[in-house]
C-alpha cells in the first residue's frame, strides 16, 4: 500500500470541498481584515473569528461526509474493496487525513487572527480566548468523527451530515442525562474534565465504530421518510430526558387573584410636581413603584387609579398578603389565613403635617416595613420634610426635618405610637436617599451620608443610641451593578461596634450597593465563615465577591467568580428592572418576567438551579417561604400587550416548588 | 414515398464543452421497425432525449411526426409512446392507480386495449409498482407507452437489465403488438441479436455521427469480407469504403461496405492467389463499423 | 390534467405534512404542558423549530427526489408542460406549509388559552414565521429546482438562508429599509413593526410572486436534467 498515493487521491477528491469550506470560513475575517487595513484602524478580527469557530464544526462534518462518500458510495465500494488494501488501515488513513484537513480549515482564520494581532501588537494571552479555541478544535474533531461514523453507516451525504450534527448536539447535552446532578449549563464547562472525557470518548467510540462498520460493511438502506420519523422519535425521547434534568421550576399552584384597584395620587420623587407634567413619564414612575395613595387632592396633584404592585410582605418568617391575610402553605397549596385589616387602613397617616413642606416617606408607600415585637405588629417609617428655595442656577431643595415613626397595629387600624426626631442626620448637601434595617433590637436608619442607630426594644418608646453624621460615602444609584469590573473592591465598614461583625459587614455591603429593599432582603451570603456577595454585571452576568479581610474602616473584597448568562437566559427580561437577593444560600435573580435561582454555596461557583419565565407577564412581587418554595405575584403586562388586546389587568399568584 | 416519421437534420448537441452529437442526419420511414445501434456513451440516449424535446439541440432540426421536437414538445409527447431504459415508475402507486393516472393525460387512451394488455402481461391490478419484478415492471412500462395507441413508439434500450427469457418475452410482445398496426417503432439497443430479427431498418451511431443507415437486408448484402494474400500491387487506398483490415500471418482480411462487382474485381486483382469472400452477420458488421481500423497504413508499410 | 399532477404530488408529499404537523403539535403540547425549556419564550422556540424543520423536510427531496428515484424520465415524457410539473410541486408544498402553520397556530392558541399571552399573540407570531418559511421555500425553489441530490438541496437551502441573513444584517446595520422589506426574516424580527403590515404585504407579496414565476420559468427552461 502506497500511502502517498492514497493521501494524494483523498485530498484531490476533496479539493472542491476544501476550497468551498475555506471560502465560507474565511469570508468574514478576510473582509474584516481588508476593511481594517483600508480604514487603518482596528485590525481586531476577534469577533469574526468567533463566527468562524461556530461554523467550523459544520464544515468539518461536511468534509467527513464527502470524504467517506467519495469511496464508500454504493458504486465505488466494490471497486475499492476489491483492491488489496486492508479496510482498517485505509479507513484509519482516511479518517486522519480528514481530521488534518478540517483542523486546517479551522486553523486558517485563527492563524490570520494571530498574524493580525501581532501587527497590531495586542496581547493575545490576556483573554481566555485561547481556551475557547482549544475547545473549538476539540468540537471540530468530535463533529468530524461523528459525521464520519454516520456516513459509513448511512452512505448518503445529506442524511449522514444531518445525523452527525444531531449526534454532536446529543453529545453536548449528554452530561445532563448522567446522574451527576447537572442543572446549569455552566456546570459542564466549569467541571471541564468530565465534559472533555465525554467528548473524547465519543471521538474514540466513533472512530472504532466506523472501523468495525466499514470492515463488516454495515450499512443502512435509508429511506428519507423513515429516517426522518426515526430521528424525530429519538429527538422526542431525548427532549423528554432533557426536560426532566434541566433546571425548570415547577409550578405547584396557580391562583388567579382579584386585582386590587386603588385610587392613587401620584407624585414624583421629592414631592414637587413639575409644571406641564407628562402623564406618560408618570407611567414610568408608576412602574418603578413610586406610588402614593391619595390623601387629599390638592392643586397640581394627580389622581390615578392603579393596581397594587407589591402585595407580599415579610413579617419575620411569615409572609403577609396585602396585609390582610397570612399565607399558609399546606401540602404545596397556599391558603390565606385571616389577618384582619382593611385596605384603607394599611398606610398610617402622618402625625404632623407641616404646611408648605414637601413630604416623602421611606419605605415608599406601597412597601412596608413590618416587624412583630412582643406579640404586636409594628411598622416603621422615615419621614422627610423639605422645601424648595429659589436659587441660581437651579432651585434647591432643602431638607428641614427627618422623623422616624413607629406604628402599631391595633387589630383594626394602624396608630402612630412614637415619633423620633433624627434631623441631626441632615447634611447641607443631602439628597433624598434612605435605607433601613433592623438587627436584633436595633434599627439602623440611613439618611444619605449619615446614619442613626435606634433602640427599638420598645417600639412605643424609640430611643436614639447614636448618630453618625456625614461619615459614609454617598450611595451608588446603580443598584447591585458591578462597576468597571473591578477585581478588588474596598467597602467602608459602618462604625456600629455593638453588633456582630458578620452582621455589620452584611449591613455595610448592602448599604454600599444601596439595596432599596435592604430592610427585607440582602445580597450577602454568610456561610462557613465565608462572606460573599453578588452583583449583576451590565454585560449580562452575575459576579460573586468574597470578603478577604477587614480592618476598622474598610472591608476588602475580591472578585471570585463570574457566571455569564447564556444567550437564551439573556433574552428574557429587561435588565433595568432586575432584582437580586440571597436567601438560605440561594441567589434569586429577577428580570422583568423571569426568575432564576442559583445555588451559591456548593463550591465557589454560581450554578443555576432553576428558571421560570412567563411571557408578557411581569413579576410584581416575590416572597421566599420557609421551605424555600417561592411565591410569585404575576400580573399581565398590559403595556406591552396593549397592541394585541385590551384585556383587563390579570393578577395571579404562583407557588413554585423550590428548585 | 410519404413523409418520414422521424426526420433529423444536422443535429448538434453538447454537454458543456463535450460534444456528444456532431451533426446527426436520420430518417425513419413510416411504419418501419427501426433499429438504432450504438455502443454505450455514443449518444443514443442523448439523441432520443432530443427527439422527445427534453433537451434543446445546439443546432439542427429534429422533426417527429412532422412536428418540431423542441417547440411542439407536448403535441409530440401525446402522439408518441416512449419507454426509457431501465424505466422507474412511482413505486408507491398501485398498478391500477398508475394506469389511471397516466391515462388521464391522454385524451385518446384506449381502455379496452390496456385492459387486454393487463391480462396478457399477467399484471395484478392491486400490486404496488415497487413490488413488481423487473420483467413485470418493463411490461407495465410498455403498457403505459402503448395505451394511447401512438403511431410512433420510441423504445430506449427497453430490455436493459432483463434476463434472457424476460427479454425474449418482451420482444415477442413488442413484435406482436406493433408490427401489424403499421406503427413506427424506433428501437435503440446495443445488443444486435436482439434487433436483428425484428428491425426493418438499421442505423449505427458512432462517436456522435450516424455511420450507416439503411435497410437491414441491404446492410447484410452489401458488407463483405475478403481474405487475401497480399501481392506487390496491393494498395487499399484505391478502394473506397474499407471498414476494417486485419492481418494474420501473411493473409489479410478486408471488410468493405457497398460491395459492388467493381470493387470485388479490384480486390481480386490485388491478391496473389485469389480471394475468399465471406458474408457477415450483423454483429460482425456492427463491429466493423464501430471499431474497424478503416484500412490501416501500418499494414501497407509492412508489405 | 393539472389535477392529476396535483394528486400525485399530494400523495407523494403527504407524509411530510403528517411529519411536520405531528412534530410541531407534539412540540407545542410538550412546551406548554411540561415547560420543556424555560430559557426562552415558548412560542418563539416552537416557531424556530418549525423554521428549521419544515423547510429542510420539504426541500430535501422535492426536486432531487425524482432524480434519485430516477422517475423524472417517466414524469417528463408525460404530455404536460414542465412549468405545470414545477407548479404542482410548488403549490402542494406551499399549501402544506400553510396548513402546518395554521394547525400549529390554532394549537398554540388553544394551548395558551389566553393565559400565557394575550389572545392571538402567539398565533400572530407563528403566522409571521410561516410567511417567512414560505418565502424561504420559494427562494429555495428558484435556485434548488435543478439540484440533483439531497446534499445539493440542503446546501442551496442553507445558502439561501444565510444569504438572506447577510442581506438582513446589512440592511438593518446600514438602515436600508427598502431592502429589509424583501427579506423574509424581517418578519420575525421586531423591525416589521417599523415597516408596517401594509408595507410588508405590498413588498413581500409581489416579491413572492415574482420569485415563484422566475423559478417556474427556470424549471421549464433547464436543459440538463437527465
Amino acid at each position: 500500500m502506497k500511502i502517498q498515493g492514497i493521501i494524494h487521491q483523498n485530498i484531490s477528491q476533496l479539493k472542491w470541498h476544501i476550497l468551498a469550506s475555506l471560502a465560507v470560513i474565511m469570508v468574514l475575517p478576510a473582509e474584516e481584515f481588508i476593511v481594517g487595513l483600508k480604514d487603518g484602524y482596528g485590525f481586531d478580527i476577534g469577533l469574526t473569528v468567533i463566527s468562524s469557530i461556530i461554523i467550523a464544526p459544520f464544515l468539518a462534518g461536511l468534509i467527513a461526509c464527502a470524504n467517506v462518500q467519495a469511496d464508500l458510495d454504493e458504486r465505488r465500494y466494490i471497486f475499492w474493496r476489491s483492491k488489496p488494501a486492508g479496510v482498517k488501515s485505509s479507513i484509519t488513513l482516511k479518517y486522519f487525513i480528514g481530521i488534518v484537513l478540517s483542523v486546517f480549515i479551522l486553523a486558517c482564520p485563527i492563524i490570520l487572527w494571530t498574524i493580525v494581532s501581532l501587527f497590531s501588537s495586542k496581547n493575545l494571552f490576556e483573554s481566555d480566548f485561547w481556551y475557547i479555541i482549544f475547545l473549538s478544535f476539540f468540537f471540530v474533531i468530535m463533529t468530524y468523527s461523528l459525521c464520519f461514523a454516520s456516513n459509513i453507516v448511512v452512505r448518503s451525504t445529506a442524511r449522514s451530515w444531518l445525523i452527525g450534527i444531531l449526534l454532536a448536539g446529543f453529545v453536548l447535552i449528554f452530561p445532563f442525562f448522567l446522574p451527576l446532578g447537572y442543572k446549569d449549563y455552566f456546570d459542564i464547562y466549569d467541571s471541564g474534565d468530565i465534559f472533555m472525557i465525554i467528548v473524547a470518548v465519543s471521538i474514540v467510540f466513533a472512530f472504532i465504530f466506523s472501523l468495525f462498520a466499514a470492515q463488516h460493511d454495515w450499512h443502512l438502506k435509508t429511506n428519507l421518510r423513515r429516517l426522518l420519523w426515526v430521528i424525530a422519535g429519538l429527538v422526542f425521547i431525548m427532549l423528554m430526558l432533557f426536560s426532566s434534568q434541566v433546571a425548570n421550576i415547577k409550578v405547584l399552584q396557580e391562583k388567579e387573584i382579584e386585582p386590587l384597584l386603588v385610587m392613587n395620587e401620584v407624585r414624583p420623587i421629592g414631592g414637587i410636581l413639575a409644571e406641564n407634567y407628562n402623564v406618560e413619564e408618570f407611567r414610568d414612575y408608576l412602574r418603578s413603584g413610586e406610588i402614593i395613595r391619595s390623601i387629599s387632592s390638592g392643586e397640581g396633584e394627580y389622581r390615578e387609579a392603579f393596581w397594587e404592585i407589591n402585595p407580599l410582605e415579610y413579617v419575620g418568617d411569615k409572609v403577609l398578603f396585602r396585609l390582610r391575610y397570612y399565607i399558609d402553605e399546606v401540602d404545596n397549596k397556599i391558603s390565606l389565613g385571616e389577618f384582619k385589616s382593611t385596605p384603607e387602613e394599611i398606610l398610617p397617616k402622618p402625625v404632623t403635617d407641616i404646611n408648605g413642606y414637601g413630604q416623602s416617606t421611606f419605605p415608599y408607600n406601597d412597601d412596608r416595613f413590618i416587624r412583630e415585637i412582643n406579640g404586636n405588629l409594628y411598622s416603621f417609617y422615615i419621614y422627610t420634610y423639605d422645601r424648595t428655595v429659589e436659587a441660581e442656577p437651579h432651585d434647591r431643595t432643602i431638607y428641614e426635618k427627618v422623623f422616624l415613626r413607629s406604628y402599631k397595629y391595633t387589630g383594626h387600624s394602624w396608630i402612630t405610637v412614637c415619633e423620633l426626631d433624627i434631623s441631626e442626620c441632615i447634611t447641607d448637601d443631602m439628597i433624598n436617599n434612605e435605607a433601613m434595617r433592623i438587627i436584633g433590637d436595633k434599627l439602623f436608619a440611613f439618611i444619605d451620608k449619615s446614619f442613626a442607630e435606634v433602640d427599638i426594644t420598645n417600639p412605643e418608646d424609640l430611643k436614639m443610641i447614636t448618630s453618625k453624621v456625614n461619615i459614609l460615602p454617598r450611595q451608588n444609584w446603580y443598584f447591585y451593578y458591578m462597576r468597571n469590573k473591578e477585581n478588588k473592591v474596598t467597602i467602608p465598614l459602618i462604625p456600629a461596634e455593638e453588633i456582630d461583625i458578620e452582621e455589620r459587614i452584611r449591613l455595610s455591603i448592602d448599604r454600599f450597593y444601596h439595596s432599596h429593599n435592604m430592610y427585607d432582603l440582602s445580597i450577602v451570603d454568610i456561610y462557613n465563615k465565608k462572606i460573599s456577595y453578588f452583583l449583576i454585571d451590565s454585560s449580562d452576568g452575575i459576579a460573586r465577591y468574597e470578603v478577604t479581610g477587614w480592618n476598622q474602616d474598610e472591608i476588602n473584597c475580591e472578585l471570585k467568580s463570574f457566571r455569564k448568562l447564556t444567550m437564551l437566559e439573556g433574552m428574557t427580561g429587561a435588565k433595568h428592572g432586575s432584582d437580586l437577593f440571597v436567601k438560605n444560600g440561594r441567589l434569586y435573580y429577577l428580570t422583568g418576567n423571569s426568575l432564576m435561582v442559583f445555588d451559591v454555596r456548593s463550591d465557589n461557583r454560581i450554578r443555576k438551579l432553576g428558571h421560570f419565565v412567563r411571557i408578557n407577564y411581569e413579576i410584581q412581587d416575590i416572597a421566599v417561604l420557609e421551605d424555600d418554595n417561592i411565591l410569585l405575584c404575576l400580573s399581565l403586562d398590559t403595556e406591552s400587550a396593549s397592541d394585541f388586546t385590551k384585556n383587563p389587568k390579570r393578577v395571579s399568584m404562583c407557588l413554585l416548588k423550590a428548585p | 414515398m410519404s413523409e418520414p416519421a422521424i426526420k433529423i437534420e444536422g443535429l448538434h448537441f453538447s454537454y458543456g464543452k463535450k460534444q456528444v452529437l456532431k451533426g446527426v442526419n436520420l430518417e425513419v420511414p413510416k411504419g418501419s421497425i427501426f433499429g438504432f445501434l450504438g455502443r454505450n456513451g455514443t449518444g443514443k440516449t442523448t439523441l432520443i432525449k432530443t427527439m422527445l424535446g427534453l433537451q434543446k439541440p445546439k443546432s439542427g432540426k429534429c422533426l417527429v411526426g412532422g412536428m418540431d421536437s423542441f417547440t411542439q414538445t407536448l403535441d409530440i409527447r401525446k402522439r408518441i409512446g416512449f419507454m426509457a431504459e431501465d424505466q422507474q415508475m412511482y413505486g408507491w402507486m398501485k398498478v391500477k392507480q398508475i394506469i389511471k393516472w397516466v391515462a388521464g393525460f391522454y385524451p385518446n387512451w384506449d381502455y379496452e386495449f390496456s385492459d387486454k394488455l393487463i391480462v396478457k402481461f399477467g399484471l395484478s391490478l392491486d400490486a404496488k409498482v415497487k413490488e413488481l419484478s423487473k420483467g413485470q415492471n418493463s411490461s407495465l412500462a410498455l403498457l403505459l407507452a402503448l395505451g394511447h395507441r401512438p403511431d410512433i413508439v420510441i423504445l430506449d434500450d427497453p430490455t436493459l437489465g432483463l434476463d434472457p427469457i424476460a427479454r425474449k418475452d418482451f420482444l415477442r410482445h413488442v413484435i406482436e403488438l406493433l408490427q401489424s398496426d403499421g406503427v413506427t417503432v424506433f428501437f435503440s439497443s446495443h445488443l444486435l441479436y436482439e434487433i436483428e430479427p425484428v428491425a426493418d431498418y438499421i442505423a449505427i451511431l458512432d462517436k456522435g455521427v450516424i455511420v450507416k443507415s439503411c435497410k437491414t437486408e441491404e446492410l447484410r448484402e452489401s458488407v463483405r469480407r475478403f481474405i487475401l494474400t497480399p501481392s506487390s500491387n496491393t494498395n487499399f487506398s484505391e478502394i473506397p469504403g474499407i471498414l476494417d483490415t486485419f492481418q494474420t500471418g501473411n493473409t489479410i482480411s478486408v471488410t468493405i461496405e457497398d460491395c459492388t462487382e467493381q470493387k470485388r474485381e479490384k480486390i481480386k486483382s490485388m491478391s496473389s492467389n485469389g480471394t475468399q469472400e465471406n458474408e457477415l452477420n450483423l454483429d460482425e458488421i456492427f463491429e466493423a463499423y464501430v471499431i474497424g481500423n478503416k484500412g490501416l497504413e501500418s499494414i501497407e508499410s509492412k508489405i | 390534467m393539472f389535477q392529476m399532477i396535483l394528486w400525485k404530488e399530494w400523495k407523494e408529499n403527504f407524509w411530510k405534512l403528517l411529519f411536520c404537523g405531528l412534530v410541531s403539535a407534539v412540540f407545542t403540547i410538550m412546551l406548554f404542558r411540561i415547560r420543556l425549556i424555560p430559557d426562552i419564550s415558548n412560542c418563539f422556540l416552537i416557531s424556530f423549530v418549525q423554521l428549521f424543520v419544515v423547510p429542510i423536510v420539504y426541500s430535501l427531496d422535492i426536486f432531487s427526489g425524482e432524480m434519485s428515484n430516477r422517475t423524472i424520465y417517466f414524469l417528463f415524457k408525460i404530455p404536460v408542460p414542465r412549468w405545470m410539473i414545477f407548479f404542482s410541486k410548488f403549490i402542494v408544498s406551499a399549501v402544506s406549509i400553510v396548513i402546518i402553520f395554521i394547525i400549529s397556530s390554532i394549537l398554540m392558541e388553544v394551548m395558551s388559552h389566553g393565559r400565557e399571552a394575550p389572545v392571538f399573540y402567539l398565533m400572530g407570531i407563528n403566522m409571521l414565521f410561516s410567511a417567512a418559511v414560505l418565502l424561504l421555500f420559494t427562494w429555495f425553489c428558484l435556485f434548488g429546482c435543478q439540484s440533483r441530490s439531497e446534499a445539493g438541496s440542503l446546501a442551496i437551502l442553507f445558502a439561501v438562508g444565510i444569504g438572506w441573513g447577510i442581506v438582513l444584517l446589512w440592511s438593518s446595520l446600514c438602515n436600508v429599509t427598502w431592502a429589509e422589506r424583501f427579506v423574509p426574516f424581517s418578519f420575525i424580527l421586531t423591525r416589521f413593526r417599523e415597516i408596517g403590515l401594509i408595507g410588508i404585504i405590498f413588498s413581500q407579496v409581489p416579491a413572492f410572486l415574482i420569485v415563484s414565476i422566475i423559478a417556474c420559468y427556470r424549471y421549464a427552461s433547464i436543459r440538463r436534467y437527465l
